[in-house]
């Protein structure tokens, strides 16, 4: 049964009672979601949902509330080619295709009451279970408070009315589910010509956030955030010596339409793809020693992430996440901000929400900030952490850096990890000029398996292929490398950063931080680079 | 309140109406939950959420269409349907598909307590006032998160199968730092009854932890006798252990269990005779859930149709007495072996032994005694001719959990830790090849 428009406004504007959509327990049962799809609810209708919560809260006694509307809508178009049992590399293929969709709608409300957080969310969009929940949330926080030590201190933020949406040309739900299958098709055709390719996986993913934020503040700000993350790996299999390699095209995921699948290359690199994978199993291992490394955009975007992206977090640094992500080598704040030599001179890194096509790129944060950037580490000296609004006092700073961020409806916004991303090297300085000052090396791409210890300082990085370099030169593929080192020998280690044309901005979809668990996107863009002097391994 | 069995038999049965398809499913989950986080010996963050989530998949000639969405309004469960319809009739047919889950059998698995389910933000301050205060006054800096909640589970099919299950979980975890931060202790407990976690208990452990950690001292890497707290063996062995399991990895040459030149090493002795690993859902030290994955009509053959859930729970045998007895056969891998599939690898056992950790302790001439796995974590201390010398710093290790399971020595009686229900293990040679600085 539909909805139309007058019937929507009745029900979030009248009182509650008049059950409008029949449900299949016979009446509004709790666990009956009702609410309305027909169409996307427009500003006012929003904004009188709401105020429900806003005026709710001033009258329970918070001294600040918000609430977020929001709906995410996720699409996956999988395909997966495998042989047929026992018929090897060389025999009978399965192409097994899969699409998925996935929705959910629902609100979170944030309190503070007596100076604690207090927080609850539900599915259902009616004004009674948001003056409900608000309730909750406030009952929540004044249990509390008992424990509450210092009170929270919210940083001053400006309020606005104001709409942002991702740029993009296509929109990926439009697109229609055959096209992308058949680019999928065609991808894995060529990645399979090789002889040798075992199996072909792909995978593209959408995924868009509809957001409604209102604060006490008088905030009141819209938002669509599109994320289009496509990917695919070839796996060869050696059975003799019980040896795989998974070689993958390490695509950028972005905050961009369908049109990034149609310019990423997919189909471009597959071929290679397929045949590195063949040559990895086939590649001799490295020899261990001190080594010189090039590491490749899609590479040192994961390095980035770990060593820089973490550490810099105010969270960690101050023991917030110390029960499970962990806490920071960088600490105590008032003797590393602006002090520490985080890496060599050419080493400037920003935290950044506003960089074009980055995944963490937005309007405003889950606080209502405005997004902004800043340096993180500036001609290698480490100047400013990631923080939030309840945060900033912590270091002595009167604004947010705008990295608050809620992976859902129905979880608690807290300290997220903006883009962190390496700025290019000076003009005039290629990838074969890095290379080429090279005399015992190894060229790395793509992310291979890692560890890296809470504190962030220890750390040792495999990756998805390797070649040597020898004597300032590119050579064969070689196999089985990791390299360890703490984080700031290493980042002091680096003694080139190709310029501009080289940046790439490559990124990660699903790191996990927080207790419950929340996932967050971010990109860190950087240009290849030079480091001298790493420990490298053989993992075999 | 959760749904009952009858509400979610209504939900299902009208839902599945609404297609003419032959073979159409559904999967419903049902959830409230909340929490305390605490940091800096105070709360941070608290939270209550009701979640909903209810999938639909429809097959026509083969091919499927899933979606996903979090309500239960006839409106909205029939436009699910007709999209997941549309886009079945977009998708070339599956190879892999074996037809939609007949009937099964369902454990009933005793996992709910009506006491978890309402215990809310005042109910779990004792709990965090166990390891805040004493943590406040010895100058220690505490961390911690204690959560509750309570899920209501539902599948159906076209063909007949219908489960529902309630289940209750409550978890608690705690940090404590020393001020000079070079002592760090950690402990942690999960029961579906939430009067079974030991606030208090667990507080004095990381306390305590955390004072014997402080003032390492360093020791070279190499190889040592190690004894791994039985949650340093959950995180060493959940990770890869159930991807190894899976029979067509393991055909395909992917697996620890691929056998040189082709082929399973099923009935191989794989590791040391005293490591027996079991599945059991009706383990009461950790409960499992009735139904596994591998419920699509795509057979879960590590295809897409694998995440559905629905395959019926049972106990299970891996590997017995060192010797590799089973592997688990999606629908369309065991049909490919002619064979019925298998209970996926949940809720793992590892069988322990007779110790205790003071005699693994004691037994041990020179060692090291570890709580938590990644890097080393919240306590490392060397043995020396039977007794705690003092604590070292952290080490990194590049071990295989084969090394491991090899290599042992002596175990504890298993206990739950994590997902699973692992003893301590004593095992000799295990290779640490690098310092840490980090606490």
């Amino acid at each position: 049964m539909k909805l139309t428009r007058r019937e929507f406004i009745r029900t979030v504007g009248a009182t509650a009672g008049a059950a409008v959509v029949t449900d299949l327990l016979g009446g509004p049962g709790i666990w009956t979601i009702q609410r309305l799809e027909a169409a996307p609810l427009t500003p006012s209708e929003l904004k009188t949902l709401a105020d429900v919560a806003l005026d709710q809260a001033k009258k329970l006694g918070c001294s600040y509330a918000d609430i977020r509307i929001n709906r995410y809508r996720n699409q996956t178009v999988l395909l997966r080619t495998s042989p047929d049992r026992g018929a090897g590399a060389t025999g009978k293929v399965n192409h097994v295709p899969g699409a998925t969709e996935s929705e959910s709608f629902g609100f979170g409300v944030r309190v503070l009451h007596s100076g604690t957080w207090g927080f609850a969310a539900s599915p259902r969009v009616t004004r009674d279970e948001i003056a409900r929940v608000t309730a909750e949330a406030t009952g929540i926080a004044r249990a509390n408070a008992a424990l509450q030590k210092r009170p929270v201190q919210l940083a001053t933020v400006p309020a606005y009315q104001d709409r942002y949406v991702t740029p993009f040309d296509k929109n990926p739900f439009d697109v229609p589910i055959q096209d992308k299958l058949a680019l999928l098709q065609s991808v894995h055709e060529a990645a399979r010509k090789t002889a040798g390719v075992m199996s072909v996986n792909s995978s593209l993913v959408f995924r868009s956030e509809d957001k409604y934020f209102a604060s006490t503040e008088g905030s009141y700000i819209s938002q669509l955030i599109m994320q289009t993350a496509p990917s695919f790996s070839a796996t060869a299999v050696d059975f003799m010596s019980r040896k795989n390699k998974t070689r993958s095209f390490q695509v950028q995921p972005m905050t961009a339409g369908y049109e990034h699948i149609e310019r990423c290359g997919l189909l471009e690199n597959a071929e290679r793809i397929g045949a590195e994978a063949v040559e990895h199993l086939k590649a001799p291992s490295v020899t261990p020693g001190v080594k010189d490394l090039v590491l490749m955009p899609s590479h040192l975007a994961l390095t980035i992430h770990e060593s820089i992206g973490h550490s810099t977090e105010l969270d960690r640094a101050l023991g917030y996440e110390a029960n499970y992500a962990g806490t920071s080598f960088l600490a105590p704040p008032e003797k590393v901000m602006g002090k520490l030599q985080f890496g060599s001179k050419l080493v400037n890194v920003q935290g950044d929400r506003t960089l074009p096509q980055a995944m963490a790129t937005v309007g405003y944060d889950d606080d209502g900030v405005k997004a902004t950037s800043w340096d993180i580490i500036k001609d290698g000296v480490f100047m400013a952490y990631q923080t939030m609004r309840d945060q900033a006092h912590l270091v002595g700073e009167k604004a947010s850096r705008g990295c608050c961020n809620a992976d859902s409806f129905d979880s608690i916004p807290f300290q997220r990890m903006p883009n962190v991303w390496l700025k290019p090297g000076p003009d005039g300085t290629s990838l074969d000029d890095l290379i080429a000052q090279v005399q015992d090396g190894v060229l790395i791409e793509g992310r291979g398996s890692y560890s890296i210890d809470q504190q962030r300082y220890n750390f040792q990085f495999g990756g998805d292929a390797f070649w040597e370099i020898k004597n300032g030169k590119k050579g064969a593929m070689i196999a089985d490398v990791a390299y360890q080192a703490k984080t700031t020998d290493f980042w002091n280690a680096c003694a080139g950063i190709a310029d501009q044309r080289y940046w790439q901005n490559f990124g990660l979809t699903n790191d996990g931080k927080g207790q419950p668990s929340q996932t967050n996107a971010m990109s860190h863009g950087c240009s290849p680079s030079l480091f001298r002097g790493i420990n490298v391994l053989r993992t075999e | 309140m959760l749904p009952t069995e009858k509400e979610c038999r209504r939900i299902t049965e009208r839902a599945l109406g609404l297609t003419s398809a032959a073979d159409a499913s559904m999967s419903m989950s049902f959830g409230r939950s909340s929490n305390t986080r605490f940091a800096n010996n105070e709360i941070t963050t608290s939270g209550a959420a009701e979640t909903v989530s209810v999938t639909v998949s429809v097959t026509k000639d083969g091919r499927t269409g899933r979606v996903t969405l979090n309500e239960t309004t006839d409106a909205a469960l029939e436009r699910a349907m007709k999209r997941a319809e549309e886009l079945a009739a977009l998708l070339p047919p599956d190879p892999e598909y074996v037809g939609p889950l007949p009937p099964q059998k369902y454990l009933a698995i005793p996992a709910d307590d009506p006491a978890t389910e309402s215990f809310a933000a005042a109910g779990r301050l004792p709990g965090v006032r166990a390891v805040v205060e004493p943590a406040a006054k010895e100058n220690m800096n505490s961390s911690g998160f204690f959560e509750n909640g309570a899920d209501a589970l539902c599948v159906a099919n076209k063909a007949g199968n219908f489960g529902y299950f309630r289940r209750t979980t409550a978890s608690y975890s705690a940090t404590v730092r020393t001020d000079d931060g070079t002592g760090s202790g950690w402990a942690e407990d999960a029961s579906y009854k939430v009067s079974e976690i030991g606030a208090a208990e667990l507080a004095a452990t990381a306390l305590r932890k955390a004072r014997e950690s402080a003032g390492p001292k360093k020791l070279d890497p190499g190889d040592y006798t190690v004894v791994l707290e039985p949650a340093a063996v959950a995180n060493l062995l959940g990770f890869n252990i159930g991807f190894a399991l899976s029979a067509r990895a393991a055909e395909e040459g992917r697996s620890y269990f691929s056998k040189k030149g082709g082929g399973v090493m099923v009935g191989e002795k794989v590791f040391h005779e005293s490591v027996t690993m079991r599945s059991d859902p009706l383990d009461r030290r950790r409960p499992g859930t009735p139904w596994g994955g591998g419920g699509g009509g795509g057979g879960g053959g590590g295809g897409f149709g694998g995440a559905e859930p629905g395959l019926a729970s049972a106990p299970m045998t891996w590997i017995e007495k060192g010797v590799l007895r089973n592997l688990f056969y999606d629908r369309y891998w065991a049909k490919k072996n002619d064979r019925e599939p298998t209970p996926a690898a949940q809720n793992l056992v590892l069988e322990g032994g007779k110790e205790t950790l003071a005699s693994l302790i004691a037994s041990t001439e020179r060692g090291l005694l570890i709580t938590l796995t990644g890097l080393t974590r919240d306590g490392v201390w060397l043995i020396e001719n039977g007794k705690i010398a003092h604590p070292v710093m952290n080490f990194r290790f590049n071990e295989s959990p084969g090394v491991l399971l090899n290599n042992i020595v002596g175990m504890t009686p298993a206990v739950r830790s994590g997902n699973a229900v692992v003893p301590a293990i004593k095992a000799a040679n295990f290779t640490f090849s690098s310092l840490s600085d980090a606490v």
